[in-house]
C-alpha cells in the first residue's frame, strides 16, 4: 500500500502534511503527541475524511477493517447479534455469517462471551469486539484508532497480545499514545508530529534501545528514517 | 440496497417488541376508541375522530422513526456505520415505507369509517412531514433520543396552542383537508431548512 503526499488541512491549518509511505503486511504503531495528527491520518487511510491533497493506493482494493476510538456496543444486544449487524453491513447476503462471525470471535478470545449482553462487557472486552467486527470480510488492511485508551494495564496486554497474533496476515496501523503498546504489538513505529511524519523506526534492528528514546529522539530529529 | 434489507430485517427483529406494541395499542385499543365516538353523532364527532388520529399517529410515526435511527445513530456505532457507506436517504425512505405498511390497515380503517378521503390523505401527508422532520432533528443533532424528545415537545406545543397554526404539525380542532397551502408551505420550507443544516460528514 502506497501514500502519496497526503495532506489535510482544516481552516487553513495543516493538520496532516505531505505524508509519504509503503505500508506492508505488517504490525505499524503510529504515535505522536495530543494533536499530531494521529486520527486524522487514520481516518483518511479509512477513507471517512478525505485529503486535501495527496493520494493513497490500495493494494487489495478497499477492503478495510476499521476500529475507530468512539467505538462502543448497544447495550441490549448480544455480541453475536452486535457482530450480525456488522456482518450485515459488510456483506450484503448473509451466507457464511455464523461460521465468519464464529471465527473472528474465537480470534478474540470471545467465543465463551457471544451469548452475553453488551451492557455486562468490560471496556477490554468491547475493544475486542471492535476488532473482531473489523476482522470480518478478511480485511487487507485494519486501521485501529487509539484502541487502548482507558484500558487497565491487563486489558492492553491482552488486546497487545491478539494484534501481535495476527501479525503477518494484514497491514496493521494502530494509532496510540501509549508507547508501551507499540513495543508489545508492533513492529515498526511511525511518528507524527503537527501532522508531519519525523520518524519510520523499525523496532527489531533498534531492539538494544529503549522505545521512548527511540521516540523522543524522532521527534527531536535524531532518528535516521 | 441489499445491505439496507438485511440491516432492516436485522433493526426490526431485535426491536420486533417496540415496533409491536404500538400496533397493538393502534389495532386493539385506538380502532375500538374510535368507533365509539363515531357511534355518538354530533356536529363534532368528525373533527374529534380526526383529532384523534392526528395525535397518535403522528406520535407512532415519530416513534417508529425514532426506532430508526436508535442504533444506527447512536454514538457508540456511527462512525463504524458511516464508514461502512451506510445510505441514510434509502434507510429513511426504507422504514417510512415501513411505517405507512404497518399503519395502512388503521388508515383503511378510517377511511371506510369517515368516508372522506381528502382527510385521511391530508393525515398521510401530515404523518410524511412530521417523519421528515423528526429524522432530518435527529440527523442534525446526531442523538435520536435528543431529537426524539424535542419534536414531541413541539407536537406539545402545537397541541396546546402554544406555536403559530401554520408551523404547528397538528392543529387540533379543525378538520385536516381543512389545513391551509401555507401550513404545506411552511412544512415544506421547514423541511428544507432542516435539510440544508445538516452536514453528515461534520461529526467525522
Amino acid at each position: 500500500m502506497e501514500i502519496v503526499d497526503l495532506t489535510k488541512r482544516y481552516h487553513k491549518k495543516n493538520v496532516v502534511l505531505g505524508i509519504n509511505l509503503h505500508l506492508e503486511k505488517t504490525n505499524y504503531g503510529l504515535v505522536g503527541p495530543n494533536g499530531a495528527g494521529k486520527s486524522t491520518f487514520i481516518r483518511m487511510l479509512a477513507g471517512v475524511v478525505q485529503p486535501t491533497s495527496g493520494e493513497i493506493i490500495y493494494d487489495y482494493g478497499k477492503n478495510i477493517g476499521y476500529l475507530s476510538q468512539k467505538f462502543g456496543c448497544i447495550p441490549e444486544l448480544t455480541v453475536y447479534e452486535q457482530m450480525e449487524y456488522f456482518a450485515c453491513l459488510k456483506k450484503s447476503t448473509n451466507t457464511k455469517w455464523e461460521g465468519e462471525i464464529n471465527s473472528v470471535l474465537k480470534m478474540v478470545n470471545l467465543t465463551e462471551l457471544k451469548n452475553e449482553k453488551c451492557k455486562n462487557l468490560s471496556g477490554g472486552m468491547i475493544r475486542r469486539v471492535g476488532i473482531a467486527q473489523a476482522l470480518l470480510g478478511r480485511p487487507g488492511l485494519m486501521l485501529l484508532d487509539e484502541p487502548t485508551a482507558g484500558l487497565d494495564p491487563d486489558e492492553r496486554k491482552s488486546f497487545s497480545d491478539i494484534i501481535r497474533k495476527l501479525k503477518g496476515t494484514m497491514t496493521i496501523v494502530l494509532s496510540t499514545h501509549i508507547i508501551s503498546d507499540v513495543k508489545n504489538a508492533c513492529d515498526i513505529m511511525l511518528v507524527l508530529e503537527k501532522g508531519v511524519l519525523v520518524g519510520v523506526i523499525d523496532l527489531e534492528k533498534n531492539n538494544d534501545r529503549d522505545i521512548e528514546d527511540l521516540y523522543f529522539s524522532a521527534l527531536h530529529g535524531m532518528v535516521e528514517k | 440496497m441489499k445491505k439496507i434489507f438485511c440491516f432492516l430485517f436485522l433493526h426490526t427483529k431485535k426491536q420486533w417488541t417496540m415496533y409491536l406494541l404500538p400496533l397493538i395499542f393502534v389495532y386493539v385499543v385506538l380502532i375500538q376508541y374510535q368507533r365509539q365516538v363515531l357511534a355518538v353523532a354530533d356536529a363534532n364527532t368528525m373533527v374529534k375522530v380526526y383529532d384523534i388520529s392526528q395525535k397518535y399517529g403522528c406520535l407512532f410515526f415519530v416513534w417508529y422513526q425514532y426506532l430508526s435511527w436508535r442504533y444506527v445513530l447512536s454514538v457508540r456505532q456511527r462512525e463504524v456505520v458511516i464508514f461502512q457507506s451506510f445510505k441514510k436517504r434509502s434507510w429513511f425512505i426504507l422504514n417510512l415505507f415501513l411505517t405507512y405498511l404497518l399503519l395502512s390497515g388503521y388508515l383503511i380503517w378510517l377511511l371506510k369509517a369517515t368516508g372522506s378521503i381528502n382527510n385521511v390523505l391530508m393525515i398521510s401527508v401530515q404523518f410524511l412531514f412530521s417523519s421528515v422532520e423528526v429524522s432530518l432533528l435527529i440527523n442534525l443533532i446526531k442523538s435520536p433520543l435528543s431529537g426524539l424528545m424535542m419534536y414531541l415537545i413541539y407536537i406539545v406545543l402545537c397541541m396546546t396552542e402554544c406555536i403559530p397554526g401554520d408551523w404547528c404539525i397538528i392543529n387540533l380542532g379543525i378538520m385536516p383537508d381543512s389545513y391551509s397551502i401555507s401550513w404545506l408551505l411552511k412544512h415544506l420550507l421547514f423541511s428544507i431548512m432542516l435539510t440544508g443544516s445538516i452536514k453528515i460528514k461534520a461529526y467525522l
